[in-house]
């Protein structure tokens, strides 16, 4: 191994962002590591992008920044692929860790024309097998000890182990670690297509959005209710369907929406603002007459 | 003008009054409450915003979700804020500025921290001084903006990151505060306790309460599925739970009358309410069992309580 790898975890909150960079990092350090492992984001809530960070080193570690130039990229949600950040520093002969179930061509397509190293795993559809969540950062850890070496899966298991059974009794334990193994067998790699010498990918660096002095005085928002410009239907792992037949158009749906998400006129429900939705199912668990159910999002996106 | 009827196929002409893309947690009550809020006021509205999860989430600059007028404040000065607001409309009343007949409502919200704990001396300080507000606590039993740490609200037996359970204790070791009982000692035109599940009763009281001729005070129990740890879609179904096993009974205090707002028919066991959440599940283990039956005399010690001081049979 290199002296130090370092590491970029890209997901939402809720997904485990935090607790893969963290259980990363311990179970490192069992192995003799130094380590950092810390999160980054705003104030957002479960559903919103966040990124957390891990570093791992033969020697103390005396850098404390987010990390910048990355040896491996993790997305946790393939939603994010269109984020013109995610690849952000990563190094030319770096890894890129997908949680998706998509071809590779399609998933190098998402992100720009990537052409560097590609390694995809279903974790969500191992996580919702195997810990009945949408929690896919453990498969991912497995995933990874695969493709770095860093550790065999003997050893991972071992180290997360004893992280988890700190914390949860052992049928979580059991089933975390399935799906650590899972993911270290059902990685899917596909190599880099770069020619030497090639930059895998050209990433615009970010500028500021503007500048301080144009900011409106006192920091106001004078265009009231323009978070609609702002899309959360990337945030779903379900989304609704409904049966129109069965609709009596009682409209408990929409005054139970908290994301103003379902579209009404005339006193008639007319569907869903996919843009909104965040997936939550409220109008399928309040719906009389049981029109609307939830289906997994990413069988709605592939059937489409 | 007749006021808007309480019916969802005319409501739902109305404009909301928070517009989707705010960043609050799938499934969140504090959105659905805001709604309901907001949506039973005809007349324009300025809303005083204490911190919280609803104020950082539904304005993240350059956004905002609001579509009325809105304002944000600390955590312990809502009540302050609100009742400044309001004697700013009043002065220029006097001074002719807005002409007389211009109805304005003054709502603001803040969680339980803000209320409960860190706001309380602002607010009764805004409701003895009479200033014509309505106050609404979105009481979600903890401080789930920073992490799910406890608050005075949070109930007995609850897991919190603060009050984890374990050897030491059995998670939060104390009651929860009755802040229902503490503003209505205060004695205002308007007290009530509400639940979004019985969203007619929320918007009723709604009614009354702006219609009261000085401050009022309306603690809505505000389900958090991040803290609570349960699946978002059960949001109106604990909601729900919590009524109808009289956890949080519905109320209201007009003029110093207590009025219970709801009975239900057949009151369910606490364990109906404390089985759907996950900061109660090491309640149901055989330990356990001595402090469940602590908490369910407590709720029918304060339900009975209730039950008397509304003149209800016990």
């Amino acid at each position: 191994m290199q002296e130090m790898i370092e590491i970029r975890w890209h997901g939402r909150g809720g997904q485990g962002v935090v607790t893969a960079a963290r259980l990363l990092a311990e179970a490192a350090m069992e192995a003799g590591y130094f380590i950092q492992a810390f999160p980054d984001y705003g104030p957002e809530r479960s559903g919103a992008p966040i990124r957390a960070y891990t570093r791992l080193s033969r020697s103390p570690i005396s850098l404390h920044s987010p990390v910048k130039a990355p040896d491996l990229v993790i997305v946790l949600d393939e939603t994010l692929l269109g984020d013109p950040s995610l690849l952000e520093g990563l190094k030319p002969d770096g890894w890129l860790i997908v949680n998706s179930a998509l071809p590779p061509e399609f998933v190098r397509r998402r992100v720009g024309g990537y052409k560097g190293h590609l390694a995809l795993l279903d974790a969500t559809r191992i996580a919702l097998e195997v810990l009945r969540r949408n929690l896919p950062n453990t498969p991912l850890l497995g995933a990874l000890a695969r493709l770095t070496g860093l550790f065999s899966l003997e050893d991972l298991t071992r180290h997360i182990r004893h992280h988890l059974a700190a914390k949860f009794g052992e049928d979580v334990v059991r089933a975390n670690l399935e799906a650590v193994r899972r993911g270290f067998e059902e990685v899917r790699i596909d190599p880099g297509q770069a020619s030497p010498g090639e930059r895998p990918i050209e990433v615009p660096s970010g500028g500021m959005a503007l500048p301080w002095f144009e900011l409106p005085r006192g920091g106001l928002i004078l265009d009231a209710g323009n978070a609609i410009a702002y899309r959360t239907g990337d945030w779903r792992t379900f989304r609704p369907v409904v049966e129109m037949e069965k609709c009596t158009h009682c409209l408990y749906c929409w005054l139970y929406c908290p994301d103003d998400a379902i579209r009404v006129a005339g006193g008639q429900f007319l569907g869903f603002d996919e843009a909104h939705c965040k997936g939550c199912g409220i109008c399928a668990a309040v719906c009389p007459p049981k029109a609307i159910i939830m289906v997994e999002e990413s069988r709605v996106v592939a059937a489409v | 003008m007749a006021a808007t009827p309480l019916n969802l196929k005319v409501l739902s002409e109305k404009r909301t009054p928070l517009s989707g893309g705010h960043r609050l947690c799938a499934g969140c009550a504090e959105a659905i409450i805001v709604k309901q809020v907001l949506l039973a006021i005809d007349d324009p509205v300025v809303v005083i915003n204490g911190t919280g999860c609803l104020e950082v989430s539904t304005t993240i600059f350059p956004y905002t979700a609001w579509r009325v007028p809105w304002i944000h404040v600390a955590f312990e000065n809502t009540a302050a804020v609100a009742a400044g607001v309001e004697a700013a409309y009043r002065a220029l009343i006097r001074r002719r500025a807005i002409p007389e007949d211009r109805r304005v409502v003054f709502v603001a919200f803040a969680g339980d921290g803000g209320t409960y704990d860190i706001g309380l001396q602002a607010l009764s300080g805004a409701l003895e001084r009479g200033h014509k507000f309505l106050y609404v606590c979105l009481d979600n039993e903890g401080y789930m903006n920073t992490g799910i740490q406890r608050s005075s609200a949070t109930p007995r037996g609850a897991w919190t990151t603060t009050t984890p359970v374990g050897a030491v204790m059995p998670g939060k070791p104390q009651w929860r505060k009755d802040l229902t009982g503490i503003i209505a000692a205060h004695r205002i035109p308007y007290v009530a306790q509400a639940a979004p599940s019985h969203w007619k009763d929320l918007m009723s009281k709604v009614r009354k309460a702006v219609a009261a001729d000085g401050p009022a005070f309306l603690n809505v129990l505000a389900d958090c599925n991040r803290g609570w740890r349960h699946d978002p879609a059960l949001t109106l179904e604990v909601t729900r739970m919590a009524v109808e096993t009289c956890y949080w009974p519905l109320f209201e205090v007009e003029n110093g009358v207590w009025r219970l707002s709801y009975r239900p028919r057949r009151k369910l066991p606490i364990t109906e309410y404390l089985k759907l959440q996950g900061r109660f599940a090491h309640l149901f283990q055989p330990e356990y069992q001595n402090l469940v039956a602590e908490i369910q005399a407590e709720v029918d010690r304060r339900w009975e309580e209730l039950l008397r001081r509304c003149g209800e049979h016990v």
